[in-house]
């Protein structure tokens, strides 16, 4: 069956069967020749032809190492390389591409904000606040570091909704908070958090706010000016670019008076053996050969969801949740977690009597790709009292037909198993 | 992985071992017993053990866990009886050479020999694997196991 069989073939200008078609690895089967529906897209998002031949070509024509040599490939290279870095600034509307550190992801630039802002400014009897549905990476680096200053971390919880309680999250923001982190988008819930509305109480505070955008710049529009926030982390793979990239956008103040994280060759302006100087931001903190590659496939992933419009891929995605979402509630024993009134397309979910890790095999054996297990949130987990959920997490390229099939699915394991 | 061997991941002989398991009256005087927990996957079993001579007289479990690890540890409690610490060792190695999808003799296993199929799930080896590790670790006078690790 053609996964996009019975599917119209634009929803407000947006042409899915096309879209489709540009992403290779789609057109694939598992199984006994099952057709792919690929519903792990909050894990990591599959790639267009245009990044895979970008990163191709970097490497058939390009490469060469970043602001080193003078050759003309080494320029090359560098031009390709800055020039990512412009094209993702001018994507979540930075107000310079200098204020936007390139990382690995998502976790590296939370632990470079716990190692290079908080660790120097944390005193024993501090605190740092976050959520209780944050994902690992928005826990654990601060725990670290907290635990080295004998500071705190504390939590501000849910609705059983899913949403976010956030007259308790600003109640909390009080004066020994040195930090306050929250997601944009929940990983596991799709909860859209406030952020405008949290970013105005910590400033009025003096608190810096972070927030985790991992969930958020590949689905929506997202401007780092009109959030209000002092720091933005997001990750490439998960928007269609290559693994190992992503950023940190940070105001030019903050990263200014952070020292260095790690220490290494491109980092800095002066060394001797007495002592080091070191570049200005954000070379400061791109220690060693960047993923340079990586970033060439990043940028050209930028220009493809340019050419799509992130205000069309949310509206279009907002269509694939209401039919999801529908179509999931008519399985017999089936309990959606998460019901936020502003929500992403990720839905987890139980089965009465069938374990979240039967479920995602059996919906494995006929082509569906899910999550199951705690999804890197054992708080959230805890939150709800369930060892686990499977979720099905949706991206533009996914089609009403592939919500039917996981459905379709979803009663015949249940058959199985209950 | 072969397509023939994913499919035949939960047959019936499983799925009636998970929906009825035996061995989950639990005992009542246990010597020994331990929890096994996989945190990653949700997975928790309690295992208790009676022992006459050091070797296993009474084996029962009480898991909430997926189909994988109730059948397992249902399976397992009819081949522990008799058996002491050195026996069930030599049944963990022979298990896990199944597991590994290498031939061997496959009898002493009874009907945990069904989680060959399991040569083509490495994914899923973990949850086979932790009834055994759990009452290895009864035996050891382990309260834990986990074969999230493994």
């Amino acid at each position: 069956m053609n996964a996009s069989a019975g599917t119209p073939a634009t929803h407000d200008g947006f042409d899915v069967a096309r879209v489709r078609a540009e992403f290779p690895l789609l057109a694939r089967t598992v199984h006994d020749g099952k057709p792919l529906v690929y519903l792990d897209n909050a894990n990591t998002a599959q790639k267009p032809r245009c990044v895979i031949e970008a990163v191709d070509r970097f490497y058939r024509e390009r490469n060469a190492n970043v602001a080193r040599a003078v050759h003309a490939l080494s320029e090359e290279a560098t031009d390709l390389y800055e020039g990512a870095r412009t094209a993702l600034a001018r994507f979540i509307n930075a107000p310079s591409a200098q204020e936007l550190v390139l990382t690995s992801g998502t976790t590296m630039a939370t632990n470079l904000v716990a190692y290079s802002y908080l660790l120097p400014r944390l005193e024993p009897g501090d605190s740092v606040l976050t959520t209780r549905m944050e994902h690992h990476a928005n826990i654990v680096p601060w725990q670290l570091v907290c635990e080295r200053r004998g500071a705190r971390l504390k939590a501000a919880a849910l609705e059983a909704n899913g949403e976010l309680r956030v007259d308790e999250f600003i109640a909390l923001l009080t004066p020994e908070v040195k930090l306050a982190c929250v997601a944009h988008v929940s990983n596991v819930l799709g909860t859209v958090n406030p952020v405008r509305e949290i970013a105005a109480a910590c400033r009025k505070r003096g608190i810096p706010l972070l927030v985790d955008g991992s969930q958020a710049v590949p689905h929506m529009p997202v401007d780092v000016r009109a959030l209000g926030c002092d720091f933005y982390a997001f990750t490439g793979h998960k928007m269609c670019g290559p693994t190992g990239t992503g950023g940190l956008w940070a105001r030019r103040e903050l990263l200014a008076d952070m020292p260095p994280f790690f220490g290494g060759g491109e980092m800095i302006r002066e060394v001797r053996i007495e002592g080091s100087t070191f570049a200005d931001p954000p070379a400061r903190f791109e220690a060693g050969t960047p993923n340079i590659a990586g970033f060439v496939g990043l940028a050209a992933a930028v220009a493809f969801l340019e050419s799509l419009d992130m205000q069309r891929i949310a509206a279009r995605e907002q269509v694939l949740l209401d039919y999801a979402t529908a179509r999931l509630q008519e399985v017999p024993g089936l309990r959606i977690l998460g019901s936020a009134a502003h929500k992403a397309a990720v839905i987890s979910f139980l089965v009465e009597g069938a374990h979240a890790h039967d479920l995602a095999t059996l919906l494995d054996l006929e082509g569906v790709a899910v999550r199951s297990g705690h999804h890197c949130a054992h708080p959230l987990m805890q939150f709800y009292g369930v060892p686990a959920t499977c979720r099905a997490s949706f991206s533009f390229y996914n089609t009403e037909a592939e919500a039917d099939v996981l459905v379709a699915a979803l009663r015949k394991a249940r058959k199985l198993l209950v | 992985m072969s397509a023939v061997a994913t499919a035949t991941l939960y047959r019936e002989q499983v799925l009636a071992h998970a929906r009825a398991p035996g061995h989950s009256t639990p005992l009542d005087h246990a010597d020994a017993r331990a929890t096994g927990a996989n945190a990653l996957c949700g997975d928790h079993l309690e295992v208790q053990l009676a022992l006459t001579d050091e070797r296993i007289s009474g084996y029962a479990f009480h898991a909430e866990a997926c189909v994988l690890v109730r059948a397992a540890a249902s399976m397992l409690g009819d081949r522990l009886l008799g058996l002491d610490r050195a026996g069930v060792h030599a049944m963990a190695l022979r298990f896990e050479r199944l597991l590994q999808g290498e031939a061997g003799d496959t009898d002493a296993l009874g009907d945990l020999a069904v989680f060959v199929d399991l040569a083509a799930h490495p994914a899923r080896r973990k949850c086979a694997r932790l009834p055994l590790a759990t009452v290895l670790a009864a035996l050891a006078g382990r309260a834990t196991a986990t074969t999230e690790e493994a």
